[in-house]
């Protein structure tokens, strides 16, 4: 395996655990549900992807082409995620009767 | 082979008829299957007659000496003929007695089935298979007395007739095996051969106790009479079949089937002839009471029974004569009774016998055959009857030694005789004379003449034997006695008169004094207004039931469903003391340092984050979602292990298993109390905290042992034989699917069986709470696109998993997981690929059937076959039939999954469809 | 694009993903996959209307989708580390113009994996996507954003 591919995927794992972390912590920190909700969203997203993406390049070099199929469960990612952060926000509006309405400023783009 | 055909045709005729829809084809069907039967049985006549025993055999379970034989000679033939005739008859007379019946299909179905295993019972030439077909008489029967279901009568007697007749089978099993282990061999043949070394063995009281209990409770010999009474509350047809021909005389086939084993001491005589002695008068007295007519057929059955046991039991060579003639003759016209007292019901619309009077002017045909049957039940001089209540009065006078029986035998014999004259003369004079009917619902006429043709031909016979008895049923009788005794056949003479003696006598005496009892009763008594006897011995039943039913819910109410930490304790506990206890036999040795050379060093990391999320669940007591996301997390790290301790295998079957689980109990939570109450007392608390300690301990424990014992030799053979035994190279596939998949099959089939009783369950629950998983806009599309892909990876994981780390039952589980997320995306139980009850029945379905071909190939049962064939540019394929078993085990546990988490989810109602 | 279309569209994704899966680019496995694959589509084949697919805008909507959900992740990223207990949250309400199920949900999707907005719900009588954001001075810019950056794309997406 060549040395950029070995910094590459250094970095891509780096990257993908920072991300992870942060997103963590901004479980952790934002002050109520609903901003809770955004920081695993993305974090996970960017963490799983860069950690896939990760271990494609690394057995690029082991199996070849083939090694793209470590991106398969990225697809899955992408369609989970926003499926889920979608339940969590409607689980959490059916606890609020009290919807925020949605903003009245906003000007009417449909004709 | 015939036999063979013989014992299975009822069975598949009733498959069959349970998927007709029209009443005629299945009549046709029913009614060729009898014939065919009959017919067969018919070919075999001359070899039997003439003393042969006809046998076919095929090893069933050789390790433990069972085959399933068949065998028939001349008793067994004799029974088997009664079957099956007095079956097409009962075929043809249903046909008409339920004309209109959509359920007639079911119905005939119910009857074949029946038929099958009477016909196993009598033909079964081994002992365990005699005391399977002996089960399946009576769950068959309890169908059919259950029939008119959900009549309360009807479920009431089935249960009644299940509940005595069951613990009959229990009996018997218990009596088979004691009784094989005495005469060395399941083998009927060897087992009847063995007479004396069975009678001189120390078990010999308890085989007695156990057979007779199995033999009284189906001949409703006293004290389990009252099963048969309650029976009536099924159709006629079945009355006239069970009670006449069938289920009954199954005890009575075991009587003279076993008699020259077990026969012939003083326990037997003393036990068979006082118990049928009872019975005999029981059943005659209260016969004489019943208002209604197949009241008063019932215990008129209880009655002969009790007669042919008291026979059996006097022991001597003239008496099984005696009590086999009796088979056929009570069988005839008994068989014909019912069938008339069907007719009179069927048009009359009620068979009360205060009101259904004077019938002779309606229906004169069925009158006279039903007079005839009649006075052939009282002993009438002329009909089979009579012929064998003389030989019975001739054995109770002949009777020497015992001395107080000697004594009452005679006088016993005499007051039966009497009171069967006196029903008999009852159900003649009540139903067709005696006045005008009172309040019919309807307005009686003959029936039509199919329908009474069965009667007829019966009533013929009854005439036929009762005068030239010798050409007609000489024969047979004397091979079928002669197959009973087991050894030489005594004197006996079949003619009509016999001169003037004892026996005439009595029977004159008997018919005398029985009329006139009736005409006393009748006349001065008031027979009519006489409130129903009190039929002895079902009020003691349901008392027992109550009370067994009663300290259940006592033990209910202590375990009960808001007490669940009492049932984790009971459990817990049952599991420590019971693993426990071999335990501490074995000698226990620390291997420390080994153990901590195989654990890689990441994996304490998991294993602390798996015992800190564990001891996390605990503190959340009373918040059950977050004790569940714990208790996944647990799961989860669980899985982190199993891979880091390479068990690739362990690591995917957890991941999925916790996927499903949290699923589950999260579905499940809303069903369970949501507040624990806290534990206060400290006491409670260390006791509760003691069990869980033994509980994981004790399970850490029998771990360790198990990883640090040297390895037993049968993995170190199951890992070297993987691919030369089974073309595998993943060996835990290969043991689940191959080397243990009779194991499998077992599990599998318990699996199915789990998921349908859960299902049963919740069908009474509320349908579960799903509104929020509803009306979501991007959840069923989401849904839609991911599913192919979840088929997809569970194809490939199944298709590796022969070889890789995979499997026909991880696959299942992500299978499942996908099809209920899209039955809880759609909002329905209704999904169109969630079928659990076809996955699971296909499922197993294919796993038997792969079992089987190996059968029909002419190896074991589940041999797999495997080979690694190269096909043109496919290349080399490595194919085994287990891959097809596995098949089975993936439809499974799909259907497990699917259907115990739907239940969940939705409850039945919504699920019915 | 019929539904016959949408069999073979579903057809070659999931033979794609066989492939891939299996990991061997071998006949054998090749022919295995066009089975599982064309069993797969015979049992599962979902109903979804769908039309011709301009590639070109799909691809354009991609990178789009890739370049913002890594900006999203730095932008929350920064907003976690420094003031987490200052954002200024909002409720916006995106008229869509969009026809089909497909492309809303798609929609919904994106704008939660992108930058500080996360789809909640889809009021289909009024054709509006609810919409949370985490930060945001001026609720009424994101909605004109979403509508620009994606919609526009998504509607041009079918020929």
């Amino acid at each position: 395996m060549p040395m950029w591919a070995d910094i590459c995927v250094a970095v891509l794992l780096i990257v993908g655990a920072l991300a992870a972390l942060i997103g963590t912590w901004g479980m952790l920190r934002l002050p109520d549900f609903m901003t809770r909700l955004h920081a695993p969203t993305k974090a996970a997203t960017l963490g799983a992807g860069c950690a896939l993406a990760a271990l494609a390049l690394r057995f690029y070099f082991v199996e070849g082409g083939s090694s793209l199929r470590y991106l398969i469960p990225l697809g899955f990612v992408f369609v989970t995620a926003p499926v889920s952060a979608h339940m969590l926000a409607r689980a959490w509006r059916a606890r609020h009767p009290v919807t925020p309405k949605p903003d009245p400023a906003m000007p009417s783009a449909s004709p | 082979m015939t036999l063979l055909t013989i014992c299975l045709l009822p069975w598949c005729a009733a498959l069959l008829l349970a998927r007709l829809r029209s009443a005629t084809a299945a009549f046709a069907l029913a009614g060729a299957c009898a014939l065919v039967v009959l017919g067969l049985l018919g070919q075999m006549a001359q070899a039997v007659w003439a003393g042969q025993t006809l046998q076919s055999s095929v090893a069933w379970l050789p390790a433990l000496g069972v085959s399933a034989t068949l065998r028939i000679d001349a008793l067994a033939w004799l029974f088997a003929t009664l079957v099956s005739g007095i079956g097409a008859l009962v075929i043809l007379y249903a046909r008409y007695y339920m004309d209109g019946d959509e359920r007639l299909p079911r119905f005939f179905a119910l009857l074949c089935a029946f038929m099958g295993a009477m016909l196993g019972v009598v033909l079964a030439g081994d002992l365990v298979l005699l005391a399977m077909f002996w089960e399946l008489t009576s769950l068959a029967s309890f169908l059919l007395i259950a029939f008119n279901a959900p009549d309360r009568g009807a479920v009431r007697g089935a249960r009644a007739a299940l509940a005595v007749t069951g613990m009959g089978g229990l009996a018997l099993m218990a009596a088979v095996v004691m009784l094989g282990r005495a005469a060395g061999s399941f083998d009927l043949a060897t087992v009847l051969a063995a007479g004396d070394v069975v009678r001189a063995d120390p078990r010999y009281p308890w085989i007695l106790t156990c057979f007779l209990l199995a033999v009284f409770s189906k001949s409703a010999q006293f004290p389990f009479q009252f099963w048969l009474a309650r029976a009536m509350a099924a159709p006629t047809p079945v009355s006239a079949y069970l009670h006449s021909a069938t289920l009954v005389k199954a005890g009575i086939f075991l009587l003279l089937r076993f008699y020259p084993v077990l026969g012939g001491t003083d326990a037997w005589f003393f036990a068979v002839s006082t118990a049928g002695a009872i019975t005999l008068l029981l059943g005659g007295v209260a016969a004489v009471f019943q208002h209604d007519l197949k009241g008063l057929l019932a215990y008129s059955t209880v009655s002969h029974l009790g007669l042919i046991t008291l026979l059996i039991g006097f022991s001597t060579p003239t008496a099984i004569v005696a009590a086999v003639f009796h088979v056929i003759n009570h069988a005839t016209f008994k068989a014909s009774l019912f069938m008339a007292a069907g007719i009179v019901d069927h048009e009359c619309g009620t068979r009360d016998l205060r009101n259904v009077n004077g019938m002779w002017r309606y229906m004169p045909l069925t009158g006279s055959l039903a007079i005839v049957a009649a006075a052939a039940m009282a002993g009438v001089p002329l009909l089979n009857g009579f012929l064998s209540k003389e030989m019975f009065f001739g054995e109770a006078l002949a009777l020497e030694g015992h001395d107080p029986i000697a004594l009452l035998a005679p006088l016993a014999a005499l007051l039966a005789g009497a009171a069967g004259v006196a029903y008999s003369a009852r159900f003649v004079h009540d139903v067709f004379f005696n006045g005008a009917p009172i309040n019919l619902p309807r307005t009686p006429h003959e029936p039509p003449l199919w329908m009474a043709a069965p009667v007829a031909v019966l009533v013929l016979l009854c005439l036929l034997v009762g005068l030239i008895p010798t050409p007609i049923i000489g024969a047979p009788l004397a091979a079928a006695a002669h197959a009973a005794l087991g050894g030489s056949l005594p004197s006996y003479s079949l003619a009509l008169w016999h001169g003037f003696n004892g026996p005439l006598a009595m029977s004159a005496l008997a018919l005398v004094s029985g009329v006139g009892i009736y005409a006393v009763l009748m006349r001065k008594r008031a027979l009519h207004q006489r409130p129903l006897p009190d039929p002895w011995g079902y009020r003691q039943f349901e008392r027992l039931l109550l009370t067994l039913a009663r300290s259940g819910v006592v033990l209910v109410r202590q375990l009960r469903g808001d007490r669940m930490r009492l049932q984790m304790a009971v459990l817990a506990l049952a599991a420590v003391l019971a693993a426990g206890w071999p335990l501490l036999g074995g000698g226990f040795e620390a291997h420390l340092p080994e153990l901590t050379a195989a654990i890689p060093q990441g994996g304490i990391i998991v294993w602390v984050v798996g015992a800190v999320f564990a001891i996390a669940a605990t503190s959340a007591r009373n918040q059950p979602v977050t004790v569940l996301l714990f208790l996944g997390a647990v799961g989860l790290a669980v899985a982190l292990a199993f891979a880091g301790l390479s068990a690739p295998d362990l690591s995917l079957t957890q991941l999925f298993v916790e996927v499903a689980t949290v699923l589950l109990l999260l579905l499940a939570l809303q069903r369970l109390p949501v507040e624990a109450p806290p534990v206060r007392s400290l006491g409670k608390r260390l006791r509760y905290a003691a069990i869980a300690v033994a509980g994981g301990g004790g399970t850490g424990w029998l771990a360790w042992e198990a990883m640090l014992r040297k390895p037993p030799a049968i993995s170190d053979y199951q890992l070297a034989n993987a691919v030369s035994g089974a073309g595998g190279t993943n060996a835990v596939n290969v043991i689940i699917v191959d080397f243990r998949g009779f194991d499998t099959l077992g599990e599998i089939t318990v699996l199915a069986a789990a998921a349908l009783i859960v299902w049963a369950f919740l069908a009474r629950e509320r349908a579960g709470v799903l509104g929020r998983f509803q009306g979501s806009f991007m959840l069923p599309t989401a849904v839609k696109i991911v599913m192919p892909f979840a088929a997809l990876v569970a194809v490939h994981l199944y298709l590796r998993g022969h070889n890789l780390p995979g499997g026909g039952f991880v696959a299942g589980l992500l299978l499942a997981i996908g099809l209920v997320l899209e039955a809880l995306a759609l909002g329905s139980w209704r999904s169109p690929h969630a079928r659990p009850v076809r996955w699971l029945a296909a499922g197993l379905g294919l796993a038997l059937l792969t079992g089987a071909a190996s059968l029909a190939l002419g190896y074991p049962f589940l041999t797999s076959a495997f080979g690694h064939p190269v096909l043109p540019v496919l290349g080399e394929i490595p194919l085994a039939s287990a891959a097809l078993f596995d098949l089975g085990v993936l439809a499974v546990v799909v259907g497990a999954t699917v259907m115990l988490i739907l239940a969940f989810a939705f409850g039945r109602e919504e699920g019915k469809k | 694009m019929s539904r016959s279309g949408l069999r073979w569209g579903w057809f070659l994704t999931l033979w794609v993903a066989w492939l891939l899966l299996h990991g061997q680019a071998s006949v054998g496995s090749a022919l295995l996959g066009v089975i599982v694959a064309w069993g797969v589509v015979a049992w599962l084949v979902p109903g979804l209307p769908s039309k011709r697919i301009r590639p070109w805008v799909l691809i354009r909507l991609g990178a789009r989708v890739l370049i913002d959900i890594v900006a999203s992740n730095l932008s929350v990223a920064w907003l976690v580390m420094t003031r987490p207990s200052r954002t200024r949250p909002a409720w916006v309400s995106v008229p869509l113009e969009l026809p089909d199920d497909i492309r809303v949900v798609m929609l919904a999707a994106i704008v939660t994996l992108t930058p500080g907005t996360l789809s909640v719900e889809y009021d289909a009588e009024h054709a509006s996507l609810l919409v949370h954001v985490l930060d945001t001075a001026e609720p009424a810019a994101v909605a004109a954003e979403i509508k620009t950056r994606y919609e526009s794309l998504l509607l041009e997406l079918y020929a």
